[in-house]
């Protein structure tokens, strides 16, 4: 069997996978990139999150447990660049951004994957909840088994050609019997916390991230409006606002306000009730295809408009390039700029786009039609 | 192990014959290639430990028969230690950098006071501490070094102050292996009469130290870099000197460093020394040899690849190479799974490493200041294991530099 590198980012996903691609009998090597420097934070808060010093040791500790080559490579550079300026960037926009879709395209199915061909890997596995499969010469992306852990959201905007030479061990497997396995081959990490928050922002509080990144920025004053224009009340800075927001908007009123719309030129944020959520269309550009070629006629499709989001059923006619309509056949809400939005059949991933400013309000959706 | 559901056709799907990115391995025998980092214990340091190692209950500090005995070996190995570098005392420290700080801190007293002259270059046990006196007013000039890591003696004399304590300037520097002019820098500080210390840890095992250390003050050595153990080194005071101690307690060694010294680790050291005084100038030439033909090797390869230290002296066992576009830790990982066990600049704590402050001293040009790569040899190393060695690193290199995927996408 020839040698498979793993990402390996110190949690119990990805070492459980390089344990089983171990016990399997492939040569593992173990690679952990460290994409964040932790000094800004205080050693408290930097504990058990993904890549941090303590992640590192950790995923050094299964290594030297299971007994295979394990490398750290400091990418905080690159990471910084590709990643969180983009991210810094969307929120000065008043976009609302997706740094794990990105990260890995860019990192992990970019970066990584060309370390693992310069040390001599056949293959590169990831602890991804996702199943990876090659149907005539394509590879194919279906959802993970466990439907309350599956990552295939995050990868469809990962070309196909850099899901080559790629393997999923865990995709097969539901979270509970992965913490099992990795108990019974007493992996350090068998019992580690989950990590939900962003990896470069450790402690979860976006807000002061973006402040203490995009400072002048972040000071800006916004101006708060209901759906025609009245002005509600001022807040400090766009990033504090994403689409379908109800909490923190600082206004007081009789009703549940929700952000509707962020425009970042005005420098306002337009509030209102629920139902102006809600979206029928969108445009999607910079569309990926995965599992078929870039359709060139209307389609039926089931799309995902965030992580968690239940999918939704959904026509999507070409328009311009990589550049589809999408249009659900029950309303959505909180359509949101700058997030990804995943279209799949059952559960094959079949590409995805990222959903762009335009055309997305319901007022905005009716004229459309 | 077997877990439920599993089949192992979904994951062998992505390994079709045409898209496998490489032929099976062609590794090599495994080739220890990081001295400088530390040397394995020689056999007749072991057989010097054993004795103190097996059911021998003996503090040299003991008054009985077998502390006595202890007290001894303990005595043997200061003689070999002094004879080594010449001596007037030694004192047994845990390692190099317990003896480096003792340097400054021990010179400079309590409450420290003065200036310090060192090179830039020099080894972070030296630096650190000169950097945390900084809190209590002793300035620090560092001496900046040219593109082969050499102290112009000129600029150490140049730095020299009216309050200036102490000099230190590393008798060969760990990464490129520069030899610097110690002799001259010395009776530039002897002619100032200012104290000279010398970190002399690389340089033990492949030079003449009594030659180049004849004007020094102190001297650090230290064992595992010399086939010795680790956990221990000294440092040597050439000629009588007051020392603040670093480490009160019981009083051992005169009061300078207090602790029940471990005579296994002190006997082993000294064995090692007697070892590097009876065979550096064999093993200098004999590695030296293996070294430049392979330093040739290298160089006349295809790759673009820069020699740090090409005409300046430099250890006989380091060559230092800049090898362009190239990420170092990228090659040091490619090379480990090549079987050659080597460093990117030098070792450090986490595992991780970072441009050095030593490359960033010798201002290389920038498509070669990633990919530094440290190949030290020693005793061990032999010409069989460097027969197709250059071979073997140019296609790491090679690997680490072109065998990227092109990018895919934007």
């Amino acid at each position: 069997m020839g040698r498979v590198a793993v990402a390996m980012s110190g949690g119990v996903d990805s070492s459980t996978a390089a344990a089983i691609l171990h016990q399997e009998g492939h040569e593992v090597v173990g690679l952990t990139l460290q994409l964040w420097d932790y000094g800004e934070i205080n050693n408290e808060r930097r504990l058990g999150r993904c890549c941090s010093p303590t992640d590192i040791a950790d995923a050094r500790a299964v290594a030297a447990h299971l007994d295979f080559p394990h490398y750290v490579f400091d990418h905080t550079k690159a990471f910084q660049a590709e990643i969180v300026e983009p991210f810094l960037d969307a929120y000065t926009a008043g976009d609302t951004p997706s740094p794990c879709i990105r990260c890995n395209r860019k990192v992990k199915f970019g970066l990584l994957r060309r370390l693992a061909h310069s040390l001599g890997a056949d293959l590169l596995a990831t602890g991804h909840y996702a199943r990876l499969s090659e149907e005539s010469g394509r590879p194919v992306l279906r959802k993970g088994i466990d439907p309350d852990k599956d990552q295939s959201y995050f990868l469809f905007d990962v070309p196909a050609e850099q899901l080559r030479n790629v393997c999923f061990p865990i995709g097969e497997y539901s979270k509970h019997e992965v913490r099992d396995a990795a108990r019974r081959l007493d992996l350090p990490v068998a019992d580690k916390a989950e990590s939900y928050e962003l990896c470069f922002i450790p402690d979860g509080d976006k807000n002061a991230f973006v402040e203490r990144h995009r400072t002048e920025h972040s000071k800006r004053s916004i101006a708060i409006r209901d759906i025609d224009g009245h002005s509600l009340g001022q807040a400090t800075g766009l990033h504090r606002f994403t689409i379908g927001q109800r909490r923190g908007l600082g206004i007081a009123s009789n009703d549940r306000l929700y952000v509707l719309d962020i425009d970042a030129d005005a420098a306002s944020v337009t509030v209102g009730p629920r139902q102006e959520l809600a979206s029928t269309t969108l445009l999607a550009e910079r569309c990926n295809w995965l599992a078929i070629d870039a359709p060139n006629s209307p389609m039926q499709i089931s799309a995902r408009i965030r992580h968690r989001h239940r999918e939704a059923q959904a026509i999507i006619t070409p328009i311009h390039r990589d550049q589809y309509q999408v249009e659900f056949s029950v309303p959505q809400i909180a359509v949101t700029p700058g997030q990804g939005i995943a279209f799949y059949d059952g559960n094959l991933l079949l590409g995805g786009g990222w959903i762009t400013r335009q055309q997305t309000k319901g007022t905005a959706a009716t004229m459309s039609c | 192990m077997r877990l439920p559901r599993y089949s192992a056709s979904a994951r062998r799907c992505l390994l079709p014959s045409e898209q496998a990115w490489h032929a099976d391995g062609m590794n090599g025998p495994r080739v220890y290639l990081d001295y400088n980092a530390t040397a394995p214990l020689a056999s007749e340091v072991s057989a010097a430990m054993e004795p103190w190692f097996a059911g021998t209950a003996a503090n040299p500090a003991s008054v009985h028969r077998d502390g006595q005995r202890a007290r001894a070996a303990v005595e043997t190995a200061r003689q070999q230690v002094k004879e080594l570098c010449g001596g007037h005392d030694v004192i047994f420290t845990s390692g190099g950098t317990e003896a480096d700080n003792l340097a400054i801190t021990g010179l400079l007293g309590l409450p420290p006071r003065g200036h310090l002259v060192v090179s830039a270059i020099e080894h972070p046990a030296v630096l650190q501490p000169a950097n945390a006196l900084a809190a209590f007013g002793v300035d620090t000039t560092l001496v900046p070094v040219d593109a082969q890591g050499r102290v112009d003696p000129d600029a150490v004399a140049a730095a020299l102050r009216e309050d200036t304590v102490l000099i230190s300037i590393m008798a060969a520097n760990n990464e490129t292996g520069t030899i610097q002019p110690i002799r001259k820098v010395a009776t530039i500080a002897r002619h100032h009469n200012i104290h000279m210390h010398c970190d002399a840890v690389q340089a033990a095992a492949w030079l003449d130290l009594h030659d180049l250390l004849d004007e020094v003050d102190l001297v650090t050595l230290s064992g595992h870099k010399i086939g010795g153990p680790p956990g221990i080194g000294a440092l040597v005071l050439r000629r009588p000197l007051d020392l603040t101690a670093s480490l009160r307690g019981g009083g051992q060694q005169n009061g300078r460093r207090a602790g029940t010294e471990p005579t296994a680790l002190i006997a082993g050291f000294g064995a090692a020394c007697e070892r590097a005084r009876m065979r550096y100038r064999i093993e200098s030439e004999r590695v030296g040899t293996l070294a430049s033909n392979l330093v040739a090797a290298i160089i006349d390869s295809t790759l673009d690849v820069y020699l740090t230290v090409p005409t300046a002296p430099r250890l006989p066992n380091t060559i230092h190479l800049c090898f362009a576009d190239c990420p170092g830790d990228l090659l040091v990982a490619c090379m480990d799974l090549e079987n050659i066990a080597a460093s990117a600049g030098s070792a450090c704590a986490s595992g991780v490493a970072h441009a050095s402050h030593v490359l960033q001293a010798l201002n290389l040009p920038r498509r070669y200041q990633s990919g530094a790569i440290r190949l030290s040899m020693g005793y061990g190393t032999d010409r069989q294991q460097t027969t197709d060695l250059g071979e073997r690193i140019v296609r790491c290199a090679l690997a680490a530099t072109t065998g990227n995927l092109p990018e895919v996408g934007g």
